[in-house]
């Protein structure tokens, strides 16, 4: 009996031995497999989930803190195919949500393409439309039936580029795109910074092994020195002025002269920055985005305190210095006129600007000599970029004895301004000297960055100094004698300013059009201690071609609104010796 | 004294049924550490793992809560934007200030500047995070000490 019960004992401990050899041998090939090398690439796929980060574009705030562009939640909304089980209901709902085509959403819920999982239905879609849609689903969700469900509805939520002023300085902050990429302006010149940098990060799908991921900083903010409400003022008075004189453009730079601030650029071609798929609507060029800075243009008579500062500056002429201006002056074999081809007789350099002489101008820059003049001219920066801190600014053109297209007679046309191609804030950098004892201020738009809760506050860039403090004051009060010495509309009463006009014909391939004109004018003020510099340029007016009707007038207006925005007393207050 | 007492004595302590109960008994105890030691890192792990997934939801809401604040500051900006701002002061009886309307006063001593004020700063959130997540075990263990101690805490 004991050895039939060994025996049987003997028997089933060697049966299930071999089921577990046979179990071992199974494991050691399901683990060697031809399958096995798959299921392993699977497994390291499923433990690891790699997710990108990307950092919320940093802010644009203006001086007072003023949101300009922020970010705005947007959701992209798309369907699990597998969890959908009432296709008619989901798609009856996402049709009238989001307004798209019923038949062809349900097509596609019925029949996704081979391997479909996930439809992303449509992206950026606002808060409103989700909420919508949100609601219908926790209703269906509530009513406990099975059917109609709205089952298989994904929200996923990311952020999106707002402009909350809409078109206001649309042309100094430029706009992002769907894919986070700026364009034109502060966007695309700070792109990178405002961007941040996206990280990649692998997050185990095991809850044991959760472990902290890296903090992404938002993006740098970035603080403007624009004004928002002188913003807005300068853009209502060129829209104004584009109706008033009838031109094809209007531009307004304001600018603080001791620091290269821009408090406002104003343009007339604007747009809604929410809107940015509009942009090549708007715009035929894309120099037309920010003509301020990209539109270079011939300007005329503005030019003429460049040439008569360098000839203050070698002591060539005093204020005092007489002119017999015989109505024409011959150079490179070319006779050159006056604005209206009259001979104004004696004159002294404060006349000369005073009354615009072409003539004069042209003397001035012959006694300086082709290589002085624009020795000078280059020293004030045209013909090379400002270095402003916006995308896409145009460099113009100086053209200079040994260029290809240059002649004799350009000594004399440019010193008039004709010849010449200058963007607005050319002008602007280069007449800072005058109001900042000599040295040229580099114009900016960013005056803080702000990162990680710490902030950076820009110092102003300072350029060569052209010209001494000396001939700065001297060339700035006969400016002002000059302004005050005739009936001129850029007077402001009670503030004693400096300022030239410019009337420049534009070039045809016929020659110079007898009724087209670019009127433009720079001024600044007050003469004792320059808080403003403004620019004005009107691209072809058509009520009057001269620049004294038009830009004249505006530049009034112009600094009459920066003058009560800075609250700046007139001079009789100001200067009034205490008692 | 009789010796059949400590026959049954002996008896009963070498009876087979009895050692084969002292040897269950040492079995089920064995059982019973190997059961409590289960228990125990089966709560281990289940706590670890519940804390993972809270973890993972809380970044997840940080992160939701990051984007809702983003977008309610467009959304403040967008009603004081100064189109509305200004419609607001137009309504409430102001209007844009005119030259001729301007008084200025000397102040004697007052240094005038018309320098536009230093960017603002935008209001910061303070997060405070309590003790319990920045601490190290050394610094509980040190601030036990010293509130035991009646010292500052």
């Amino acid at each position: 009996m004991r050895e039939e019960f060994r025996l049987r004992m003997a028997l089933v401990a060697g049966g299930v031995g071999l089921f577990a050899l046979l179990i071992l041998a199974r494991l050691f090939y399901i683990q060697n497999s031809a399958e096995a090398e798959a299921f392993r690439i699977q497994a390291d796929v499923n433990e690891y989930q790699i997710t990108y980060l990307y950092p919320p574009r940093g802010e644009i705030r203006d001086r007072q803190g003023h949101l300009l562009a922020g970010n705005e939640l947007v959701y992209e909304v798309g369907v699990a195919l597998e969890a959908v089980n009432d296709p008619k209901t989901l798609a009856a709902a996402l049709s009238g949500a989001l307004g798209l085509d019923y038949e062809q959403v349900y097509a596609h819920l019925l029949h996704p393409a081979p391997g479909e999982k996930y439809w992303m239905v449509r992206d950026f879609v606002s808060r409103d439309q989700v909420q919508t849609l949100r609601q219908m689903q926790e209703q269906l969700e509530a009513s406990g039936k099975p059917l109609p469900s709205l089952r298989g509805l994904v929200f996923r939520e990311h952020l999106m580029r707002s402009y909350p002023e809409k078109s206001l300085a649309s042309n100094v902050l430029g706009f992002v795109n769907r894919e986070n990429r700026g364009y034109f302006g502060i966007e695309e010149k700070y792109n990178d910074l405002l961007a941040g940098r996206p990280i990649a990060v692998k997050v185990p799908t095991n809850p044991l092994q959760a472990m902290e991921t890296p903090r992404v900083p938002q993006g740098t903010s970035l603080i403007l020195s624009l004004d928002r409400t002188l913003q807005a003022k300068m853009e209502a008075l060129a829209d104004q002025a584009l109706q008033e004189y009838g031109a094809k453009r209007v531009v307004i730079v304001v600018m603080q002269p001791r620091s290269g601030e821009i408090l406002a650029m104003a343009t007339t071609l604007r747009m809604d920055l929410n809107q940015f798929w509009k942009y090549a609507e708007i715009y035929p060029k894309a120099v037309d985005f920010n003509p301020a800075i990209s539109y270079a243009y011939e300007p005329g008579s503005v030019v003429k305190i460049f040439p008569m500062a360098a000839a203050l500056e070698v002591g060539l002429v005093t204020p005092d210095t007489p002119f017999w201006d015989t109505g024409s002056i011959l150079v490179g074999g070319r006779y050159l006129y006056n604005w209206n081809g009259a001979a104004w007789g004696r004159q002294d350099m404060v006349g000369c600007l005073q009354h615009s002489l072409n003539v004069c101008l042209a003397w001035v820059a012959l006694q300086l000599g082709a290589p002085r003049f624009y020795e000078f001219m280059d020293r004030f920066g045209f013909g090379h970029p400002t270095g402003i801190d916006l995308a896409a600014e145009a460099a113009g053109r100086l053209k200079k004895p040994g260029d290809a297209d240059w002649y004799p007679v350009d000594l004399g046309t440019n010193a008039f301004g004709q010849g010449i191609a200058v963007t607005p804030i050319q002008v602007l950098m280069a007449a800072s000297a005058f109001a900042n004892e000599g040295r040229m201020v580099i114009p900016h738009v960013v005056s803080a960055i702000e990162r990680d809760g710490s902030r950076y506050t820009l110092p102003p860039q300072y350029a060569a100094r052209t010209i001494s403090p000396k001939t700065a004051h001297t060339l700035s009060a006969m400016l002002a004698a000059a302004l005050e010495g005739e009936d001129s509309t850029a007077k402001v009463p009670g503030y004693r300013l400096a300022g030239k006009t410019g009337t420049a014909q534009i070039p045809t391939p016929l020659g110079y059009s007898e009724a087209r004109t670019n009127a433009s004018f720079i001024g600044w003020g007050p003469l004792d201690d320059p808080q403003f510099m403004i620019y004005v340029w009107l691209e072809e007016p058509s009520t009057s071609i001269w620049a004294s009707e038009t830009a004249a007038p505006l530049f009034a207006r112009a600094a009459e609104q920066v003058i009560l925005h800075l609250k700046i007393p007139p001079d009789a207050v100001r200067m009034a010796k205490e008692h | 004294m009789s010796v059949y007492p400590l026959q049954w004595l002996h008896a009963y302590r070498e009876a087979p049924w009895r050692i084969r109960r002292q040897w269950l008994a040492v079995l089920f105890l064995g059982l019973l550490t190997l059961l409590l030691l289960g228990w125990f890192s089966l709560q281990a792990s289940l706590g670890a793992a519940l804390l993972g997934r809270e973890i993972q939801s809380l970044r997840a809401e940080a992160s939701r809560l990051e984007h809702l604040n983003a977008d309610l500051q467009v959304t403040l900006a967008a009603q004081t934007r100064l189109e509305v701002m200004q419609a607001r002061a137009l309504a409430l009886g102001f209007h844009p200030a005119d030259p001729q309307e301007r008084q200025y006063l000397r102040i004697p001593g007052y240094l005038f500047s018309v320098t536009p004020s230093p960017p603002a700063n935008k209001p910061q959130l303070v997060a405070s995070l309590p003790p319990e997540y920045t601490q190290s075990l050394w610094d509980w263990m040190q601030e036990r000490f010293l509130s035991l101690m009646g010292g500052a805490p």
